[in-house]
């Protein structure tokens, strides 16, 4: 009895290192992304492409980002685009209207005067009016600061060549040039969530998400969602994705095809953006219910590794508590035990580690360049401690015996007991250090800590406490609404060249 | 949009209409995406290498 007890210990353990192990799966399939041979369907369209961009205040983006469409490489006249200010308050009308004036059919004013209702109204709005004549073959969604490089369109519009492919979408990279440590984390985590874990989506035909900040849609797709998005969440791009491939079509992501993006430069500003984020996601688990696990009703959406992929995110935290529950019981139930589990949980961690931040490097050598630091302190450095620690124990017991004795650090000394119930309660508790750090920085005290205190907590541990603001976001019911993220235009215009 | 509609396994697999002719330019971007594509296992190789090094130490100092 007290061995199976013992057993299930040890699972909730590892499930500390599920994040991880799930994220090795997906760089896994990215890397094998080549031999579903993406481009052996596409071919040189050009449909008439409706872009619309939903734009409230956003006067210090939207004329640069107007400005890059029109001068994309893709024939003019195959192009329109539909800015729907949401009733903006501030320069964003004359803006809008400038652009309009100076192209005119190819730009259009889409004025709300009673704006406000949110992002997906606003994109609505701009769909129903260009639904009202017969022009437009395809639809293009993308947010108010996106700069597009000059093919991003073309090498996205090619894959509509295959009349399966309902949707695609672009790598969004973080843009802000100075970038701070917000932005280096955020830049870093895009090749992960995106160049890596999309790749791996387009590998098992099922994609989580079009990017909110550019998703191109066929018209028979969109019309076939009733010809517009979701209202009900606020994840309306996740849930566009998930109807358009319960349609039947399929979704595809274009790693090649980027798209800069002006991302929130404080932990406050994030958590605001990614609370929305992550309290859609519970949403749609929950409104997807019966998708999950039932690959022969819904095909690769249903299938276990999307499913896995899915739960990796949207159950992190749930995760991270298991794995400290088995540790801190195993500690005061048998200790050996609770070593083992911790060296395995660890090793493992460290070897997942390994490989997705060198991949990581490898996949987008540019973004690597810049955020490698980022990449190495994306677990904080308490977490990359442990993980040296896990993985060279060891070595280090091994060479450096008297030194560890000198200091104490003997396995069953004091001192080493007291670290060892630390290091087991640690995954859990750099979650509430984390939000204690959001709550720092949202005080506007001590401002000079943030940084160091987040290099030492973890971006990691930051987006499981986010997640857990999302749950209790959900749970407690509060208000729904479309909390703007402040754009100054801070993506560098070069970047567009 | 061309090329036009087609039914069946037809519409996926003969997406290039036999007329049409593509550009250098569409072929060699084309060309230059799916080399990146296919690099990608080469470069995890080479990490997969390094783990397994490290992996090996591990096994060798313990």
């Amino acid at each position: 009895m007290i061995e199976a007890i013992d057993i299930v210990l040890f699972a909730m353990v590892i499930s500390g290192a599920t994040v991880v192990v799930v994220g090795c799966v997906q760089y896994l399939l990215a890397s094998i992304h080549v031999l579903r041979r993406p481009y052996a369907r596409v071919s040189e369209v050009y449909p008439r492409v409706a872009i619309v961009i939903p734009a409230w205040n956003e006067g210090a983006v939207i004329g640069r980002t107007i400005d890059t469409l029109m001068a994309m490489q893709y024939p003019s006249d195959r192009l329109r685009v539909y800015v729907v200010d949401d009733g903006s308050t501030d320069e964003t009308p004359e803006i809008i209207a400038e652009r309009s004036e100076r192209w005119q059919g190819a730009v259009v004013d889409l004025r709300r005067e009673e704006g406000g209702q949110g992002k997906a109204a606003a994109i609505n709005y701009g769909l129903t009016r260009i639904q009202e004549d017969d022009w437009y073959e395809a639809v293009m969604i993308i947010d108010s600061d996106v700069l597009l490089t000059p093919t991003a369109l073309r090498r996205m519009s090619r894959h509509l060549a295959d009349q399966l492919v309902g949707g695609v979408t672009a790598y969004i990279k973080e843009g802000s040039r100075p970038a701070n440590y917000v932005n280096r984390f955020v830049g870093f985590e895009y090749i992960t969530a995106q160049a890596a874990a999309r790749r791996a989506q387009n590998t098992i035909g099922a994609q989580a998400c079009l990017a909110g900040g550019a998703q191109l849609i066929r018209r028979e797709a969109l019309e076939r969602l009733g010809g517009e998005l979701d209202t009900l969440t606020l994840a309306e791009d996740t849930v566009t994705t998930f109807r358009i491939q319960l349609a039947g079509y399929l979704v595809r992501f274009e790693g090649n095809a980027v798209v800069w993006a002006e991302e929130p430069d404080t932990i406050t500003a994030l958590w605001k953006q990614r609370v929305r984020w992550a309290r859609g996601n519970t949403q749609v688990t929950w409104r997807f219910r019966r998708v999950w696990l039932h690959p022969l009703r819904v095909g690769g959406l249903g299938g276990p590794t999307f499913a896995s992929i899915w739960a990796s995110v949207v159950f992190m935290p749930v995760f991270m508590l298991a794995a400290t529950t088995g540790l801190v019981v195993l500690f005061f139930t048998d200790r050996a035990m609770s070593i083992q589990a911790f060296r395995f949980l660890w090793a493992l961690t460290g070897c997942a580690f390994i490989f997705i931040t060198c991949s990581s490097l490898l996949i987008d050598p540019e973004t690597g360049r810049r955020c490698w630091r980022e990449g190495l302190f994306f677990p904080g450095a308490i977490n990359l401690t442990l993980i040296v620690v896990g993985l060279f124990g060891p070595i280090f017991t091994a060479q450096l015996g008297p030194q560890i004795d000198a200091l104490g650090l003997r396995s069953g000394g004091t001192l080493a007991t007291y670290l060892l119930l630390f290091a087991d309660l640690w995954l859990t508790f750099s979650i509430l250090c984390a939000y204690l750090l959001k709550r720092l920085d949202e005080s506007g005290h001590l401002r000079m800590l943030v940084q160091p205190l987040l290099y030492i907590v973890g971006y990691g541990p930051l987006l499981c406490a986010i997640t857990v603001g999302g749950y209790i976001a959900e749970l407690s019911g509060s208000e729904q609404k479309w909390e703007k993220t402040e754009k100054v235009g801070r993506v560098e215009e070069q970047l567009t060249v | 949009m061309s090329p036009p509609p087609r039914d069946g396994v037809e519409a996926r697999l003969l997406v290039r209409h036999p007329d049409e002719v593509w550009s250098d330019e569409f072929r060699d971007e084309v060309r230059r995406d799916q080399r990146f594509e296919g690099s990608l296992l080469r470069r995890e190789i080479l990490v997969l290498l390094l783990i397994a090094g490290i992996i090996l130490l591990r096994i060798l100092a313990g």
